[in-house]
């Protein structure tokens, strides 16, 4: 292992909490390992994730340290389109059962501290929550206010109804 | 804590990862979960439809009250209109805006009296791909296509777009319009493709793949491509129809193409050997349409494919209309030993389908499994008689999926007609199961004469799932002819993983001679 791999820095939530973890397992944040390049020094400073509490950053860290190994995120879009099913590997999906709060925490976190992998699993676990599910248990999984009449509603159901027979 | 007081903590997700995680749902086709998301509130409404609303039925627009068709008519990225029925359309749809349209195709259209086609309303600057069966538009849609849009790479035209037809100004579009990649000329351009066309098709350093339905005359083959400065420059894909003694024309000009499907009439030239100058061929199909002589293919012709370094997938084959099958390509000089010399000729190879009439034995497909390990298909010309597979250690083939021939048989130990039809059936499947364990598609060319072979088949779509098994394998069809019939294309026609994937569905997809209709 090199000595850049081993390196340790420091991050500090947004409620104020200094965490120390490996460069190789933040780096997996485009944020921080753009950060870290900007700046030089690293471990030298404390890097501010200023939108991410204690506990998130610490569960955000677990993923990343879990997958520090996984080939570095590819930028071409036919990577992407390799991977189009809400199929979830094992680890990854019991990292995800975690209460609502907490999902929604870490999907916040993986867009701001910019890391693919995790925001993808976290929209698939969201995605996979929504299968099957009428409009009304989806509101409530979710809790979402119904904002449209019954007259609207119902004009939607009608000008897609083409959909239920595909 | 019931949902309410929990939804209190619960953090508002942003419209960008709304968006990814309806995405998430569109990408794994669940229109129903989509439209059910759109019913959710006003916020999902938006991304839910723009995803279920990128390629819907051709009439799903016209169902809608007239002021809610615009609204809808924004989001379609993709459009098939796939039968003449649907041709009534248009004109509704003309005054909407199909602002993200990238594909559209477009079905023949029947005018009445005084009926006109419009089409500019799907002729949008984020256009890539056009597809167009015929019907004539009004408005000047090459014009459009050429001036409006930029992104334009696929051209697909079954037949020309005006009633009276001018070379010029097609050529101007092809000069123009330099983001073509891939441009067909379909069936209907039989009287209508000048010499100026292809001479300017050939100069084009953009074109990759070219599609030319029509049989061309040799005067008009030998007229421009015998010039050298009409060389093709960048084309990787041929698909065209030639008599033979235009072939090595042809062949001296495409030096570059890897992919050749070639149809050929006549036999006055021996076509195998005219391929030479293509070097870099990795696919060829090759079908010879001859309703009475036959042909017989050479010695030498089957040695010049050894002298192809590359050559991956191999069809040779008779043309069949519909599903007649007859057979009068021969090689009656080719055995087992020389099937042996052809394939160590072609290291490389990995299908290979040859409805040639010739003595081999199964002597030869089992030799393949040594010579050739990695062949996922073989195709051949014959009845096999497999006696020899249910004494020999398996697996023979360990990596084929596919195995077809004329008819399988059985001959046993005791004269064929004391072994009850049934336990033969099974015996043959058992074989073959356990000789080539990867088998996901058999097929017997003879099936509806031999009722052995007819009930092998029957059988073993019950032992494996039959989902897989084709009866019939087709050849290559022409790419308008997959858009039209909502096949998924690859886009560059230089993308060879694409490209054999492209193939495998062609090749083994149930889809019959419907470009010869």
């Amino acid at each position: 292992m090199s000595s850049t791999d081993e390196q340790k820095i420091i991050l500090v939530s947004s409620d104020g909490v200094n965490i120390e973890t490996a460069r190789i397992i933040a780096e997996r944040s485009m944020l921080i390992k753009n950060m870290i390049d900007d700046l030089g020094n690293p471990g030298e400073e404390p890097i501010p994730i200023m939108n991410v509490s204690e506990a998130v950053l610490r569960k955000v860290l677990e993923w990343c340290d879990h997958h520090k190994k996984d080939a570095p995120p590819e930028k071409d879009e036919d990577a992407e389109s390799r991977k189009k099913t809400t199929d979830i590997e094992e680890w990854d999906q019991k990292f995800m059962q975690v209460d609502q709060e907490m999902l929604f925490e870490i999907i916040l976190a993986a867009n701001y501290m910019d890391i693919k992998a995790l925001l993808d699993v976290g929209c698939k676990t969201v995605a996979n929550m929504i299968k099957g599910k009428s409009p009304e248990e989806i509101r409530k999984t979710f809790n979402i206010q119904n904002d449209f009449t019954p007259e609207e509603e119902e004009q939607i159901r009608r000008e897609n109804e083409w959909a239920e027979d595909r | 804590m019931d949902n309410t007081e929990r939804g209190l903590d619960v953090p508002h997700l942003p419209p960008e990862i709304l968006q990814m995680i309806i995405k998430c749902l569109a990408d794994t086709h669940d229109d129903k979960t989509l439209l059910r998301a759109a019913l959710v509130n006003k916020e999902w409404l938006d991304p839910a439809t723009d995803f279920l609303w990128r390629s819907p039925p051709p009439g799903a627009l016209a169902a809608l009250p007239r002021p809610r068709r615009q609204y809808y008519a924004a989001k379609i990225t993709e459009l098939y209109f796939r039968h003449i029925d649907e041709g009534k359309y248009h004109s509704q749809y003309k005054n909407l805006q199909f602002t993200r349209l990238t594909c559209i195709g477009l079905d023949q259209v029947r005018l009445r009296k005084n009926q006109k086609l419009f089409l500019s309303q799907y002729i949008q600057p984020r256009l890539e791909s056009f597809s167009y069966w015929g019907g004539h538009p009004c408005e000047d849609a090459l014009e459009r296509l050429e001036s409006d849009c930029p992104r334009l790479n696929d051209f697909h035209a079954i037949e020309p777009l005006e009633l009276i037809f001018d070379a010029e100004k097609l050529n101007k579009f092809l000069r123009n319009r330099t983001s073509l990649v891939n441009v067909e000329f379909g069936r209907g351009w039989e009287y209508s493709l000048p010499k100026e066309v292809l001479a300017q098709l050939s100069e084009l350093e953009n074109i990759q793949r070219l599609d030319i339905v029509p049989f061309l005359k040799p005067l008009m083959v030998r007229e421009v491509w015998s010039d050298p400065e009409n060389k093709f420059k960048n084309l990787r894909i041929l698909h065209i129809r030639l008599p033979s003694v235009s072939v090595g024309v042809l062949a001296a000009c495409t030096p570059l193409v890897d992919t050749l499907f070639l149809e050929v009439k006549g036999s006055e030239q021996d076509v195998l050997q005219a391929l030479e100058p293509m070097q870099h061929l990795r696919h060829l199909e090759l079908e010879f349409h001859n309703y009475d002589g036959g042909v017989q293919l050479s010695v030498e012709g089957i040695k010049t494919l050894g002298k192809l370094p590359d050559l991956e997938i191999l069809l040779i084959r008779p043309w069949t209309r519909t599903r007649a099958y007859y057979n009068n390509l021969k090689a009656s000089w080719l055995g087992d030993d020389e099937f042996a010399d052809m394939m160590s000729s072609l290291p490389k190879l990995k299908s290979l389908v040859f409805h040639v009439e010739c003595s081999i034995t199964l002597k030869s497909i089992t030799s393949l499994g040594k010579t050739h390990p990695d062949m996922y298909c073989c195709d051949l010309h014959g009845v096999f008689v497999l006696d020899d597979w249910s004494v020999a250690p398996g697996p023979v083939l360990p990596n084929l999926r596919r195995l077809a021939m004329d008819a399988p048989d059985l001959r046993g130990r005791t004269r064929a007609s004391s072994t009850p039809l049934p336990a033969k059936v099974d015996r043959i499947i058992d074989i073959l199961l356990r000789q080539v364990p990867m088998i996901e598609q058999l097929g017997f060319h003879d099936f509806e004469r031999n009722v052995l072979a007819d009930q092998v088949l029957e059988r073993f779509a019950v032992r494996i799932d039959g989902a897989f098994n084709e009866k019939e394998a087709a050849a290559f069809r022409p790419w308008s002819w997959l858009q039209k019939n909502g096949k998924k294309v690859s886009r560059t026609g230089a993308d060879h993983a694409n490209d054999m994937e492209l193939f495998r569905r062609t090749a083994f997809g149930h889809i019959m001679d419907l470009m010869h209709e």
